[in-house]
């Protein structure tokens, strides 16, 4: 069996990839307008919905990037995955009903679409589109480098295509991607989202039991191994301490209410009744995968700190070198197709809502619609998409820190400039459009400030945790400064549901 | 019943993280990164000293103000004209729950530092075992309820009739 490792990896990968294509293929002849190709037709099932939530928070940066901070870094990551319950609970209680409820009365196909009925402005739909598409180019190009590495050192270890260049790999991995998006829209992501969940949830558990039994003693003996060498590292706070783990807390919990590709998920569901059974999905889902962040970067620490395995080339290989030793080779298989999921259920929710943020909202906010909204949503995702390549190329071969710069308008961004506008402004009435502009700007302007020039903060503090405070601090004061905003009818009664 | 701003709340709480940051700023133990990279190893790091006492008093009260925070905004998300719906004493009961855990965590540190042997829970230091098996467990208990309480307390009878009405009055003006 183990001679058969690298065939039964790439074929495992192949087979996914044909699995995408063909899921693309269905949903293209089920997709006649745009609210099919934004929204899945609002024909969502709970289950289908919540897998497509919870797969599209856990990236390639839960299965490439966690294992390596646990591997790196300790116990410290563990915040960002601990209070995920809460996580999903703020977003279920602020944004999940109300969203489903605008996009029913308003006929909404995008969450700037909301945030501009809610504020009565097209400067906040202007801005938030921005906001989004500049998060999507960053994250995006993020996850076509990491799908492209993956698949590069497949090739090569596979003796398959030994000269594979990095362009090659980068080419067939987005256009898989973006065939289905194309194709597709939504309803493919979120298909494709179901069958990407799904083996997500199986390599969680597996990667689980062999990452414990690949050490002697199971967790106690990982535990004692790497507090011997430095008891820091297996504490609460683990390497970076205590108020940088709290502030990767307050991000990430309180931040996943302002990130639209999750959120605009509730957008999509049929029966609103049926939101009831959200959290059970996605709180489940996303528990289950997080085992493999967890139990690779312990193993993984413990088995270089004892001298069992050599040091590792970085903090990322973490992953991919326990499949390739300690996995058996179907497990192996399994989980690298797993980590293409994670990868591709992320990319092409952020390509949906990049697209209508390029064709529907941008125009919409320049007083130019598009005509024919469907195409142009086809040529935007395919604009995004070679953008995004084009960016990750460049980082790969010029410029590195270039992915890195793009990468903060990711989470924090969205996190600091939405979760104001969205989770607070959707609830409270008080709230203005000047406040929800002074946020976005604010957090785009804070977030790419304390990156490109590299300000420390004390303690380790996360540069999105002080933007997300401050933006949050400047909507409510700017918004009690000013005279309480009018709040068109309709949207006035649905926040008062 | 008493109607609460939940707004505000959640703006002096803000405020609050604010200044805790600000004082965190000027105490020099937590300087601008923490931890060394491993002598051996290049690729992974180290916590070295333990946190002093202050540090994790004020780290206490930055966890504290958060979680408070975070039911600030769970409480704004779910309350309709500034009530609650049967859903106020559950929250602080959870918050309560948490904020011992949280509590315990600090507590269970300070000992775990100091101890040459240190008790092993389910494989785990005591205090990163509260953090990984308690606090989502504790966490879990907002999941629950909104599952429970979801046909009371978020999404009524009356709720689904006022908002079939939204859809039926968008139909004809249509």
């Amino acid at each position: 069996m183990e001679s058969f490792r690298d065939p039964i990896i790439l074929s495992s990968v192949a087979l996914y990839m044909l699995l995408c294509i063909a899921v693309g293929i269905w949903a293209m002849r089920r997709t006649t307008n745009t609210r099919d190709f934004f929204m899945a037709g609002r024909h969502l099932g709970i289950i289908v919905a919540g897998i497509a939530m919870f797969s599209s928070t856990m990236s390639g940066f839960g299965f490439v990037g966690g294992p390596g901070l646990v591997y790196a870094l300790g116990a410290s990551s563990l915040w960002i995955l601990i209070t995920v319950p809460f996580s999903f609970a703020i977003c279920d209680f602020t944004v999940g009903k109300r969203l489903r409820m605008f996009a029913g009365v308003l006929d909404t196909i995008s969450l700037p679409d909301i945030i501009a009925a809610r504020y009565d402005s097209e400067a906040t739909r202007g801005l938030s589109a921005l906001a989004i598409l500049l998060g999507v180019l960053g994250y995006l190009a993020t996850q076509m480098l990491a799908m492209a590495t993956v698949l590069q050192s497949i090739l090569i270890n596979s003796n398959f295509w030994p000269e594979a260049s990095f362009v090659a790999c980068i080419v067939i991995s987005s256009s898989v991607l973006v065939f289905y998006c194309v194709t597709g829209g939504m309803l493919a992501s979120v298909y494709t989202d179901l069958v990407q969940g799904s083996i997500m949830m199986v390599a969680g558990v597996l990667v689980f039991i062999a990452a414990f039994s690949a050490v002697d003693g199971g967790a106690a003996g990982i535990s004692s191994i790497i507090m011997a060498d430095d008891p820091e590292s297996m504490g609460p706070w683990g390497t970076i301490g205590m108020f940088a783990c709290l502030s990767w807390l307050f991000m990430f919990t309180l931040g996943t209410a302002g990130q639209p590709h999750i959120v605009s998920k509730a957008m999509m569901i049929e029966d609103i009744r049926s939101y009831r059974f959200m959290p059970l999905v996605t709180v489940t889902g996303y528990t289950i995968t997080a085992l493999l962040w967890v139990s690779i970067g312990l193993a993984m620490r413990a088995l270089v700190l004892s001298g069992q395995h050599p040091e590792l080339a970085s903090a990322d290989a973490a992953a991919p070198e326990f499949l390739q030793h300690y996995a058996h080779p179907i497990l192996a298989g399994i989980v690298f197709a797993g980590l293409f999921a994670a990868i591709m259920s992320t990319s092409d929710a952020f390509l949906n809502i990049g697209a209508a943020a390029l064709t529907h909202d941008i125009p919409k906010s320049l007083k130019r619609p598009v005509s024919n909204e469907l195409h142009s949503a086809r040529i935007g995702t395919i604009v995004i998409a070679v953008a995004a390549a084009a960016f990750a190329l460049y980082s790969h071969y010029e410029n590195a820190r270039l992915i890195a710069l793009l990468g903060v308008f990711g989470w924090g961004t969205f996190a600091a400039a939405l979760v104001p506008t969205v989770a607070v402004g959707l609830n409270w009435k008080r709230g203005t459009a000047n406040a929800a502009c002074a946020a976005i700007v604010t957090s785009l302007i804070l977030n790419f400030t304390i990156e490109v020039f590299d300000i420390p903060l004390p303690g380790g503090i996360h540069g999105g945790t002080v933007a997300l405070l401050a933006s949050l601090i400047l909507y409510f004061g700017i918004s009690y400064a000013s005279k309480p905003p009018k709040i068109d009818s309709r949207v006035s009664a649905v926040m008062d549901i | 019943m008493v109607a609460i701003k939940f707004g505000k709340l959640i703006f002096i709480a803000s405020i609050g993280l604010a200044v805790v940051i600000a004082i965190a700023s000027v105490m020099p133990e937590l300087g601008l990164t923490r931890g060394h990279a491993h002598l051996q190893f290049s690729t992974i790091r180290q916590g070295g000293v333990p946190h002093s006492s202050a540090v994790i008093w004020l780290g206490w009260v930055f966890g504290i103000i958060t979680l408070i925070l975070f039911f600030f905004v769970l409480s704004l998300g779910a309350a309709r004209q500034n009530r609650l719906r049967g859903l106020g004493k559950p929250f602080v009961i959870i918050c309560v729950l948490i904020a011992a855990t949280w509590t315990g965590i600090v507590v269970t540190y300070q000992a775990y530092v100091s101890d040459p042997d240190p008790v092993l829970l389910f494989g785990f230091p005591l205090p990163t075992s509260l953090m990984i098996f308690v606090f989502p467990a504790v966490s879990l208990l907002v999941t629950i309820l909104f599952v429970v309480r979801y046909p009371k307390s978020v999404l009524t009878e009356e709720d689904l009739e006022k908002y079939q009405q939204l859809l039926d009055d968008k139909e004809k003006s249509s």
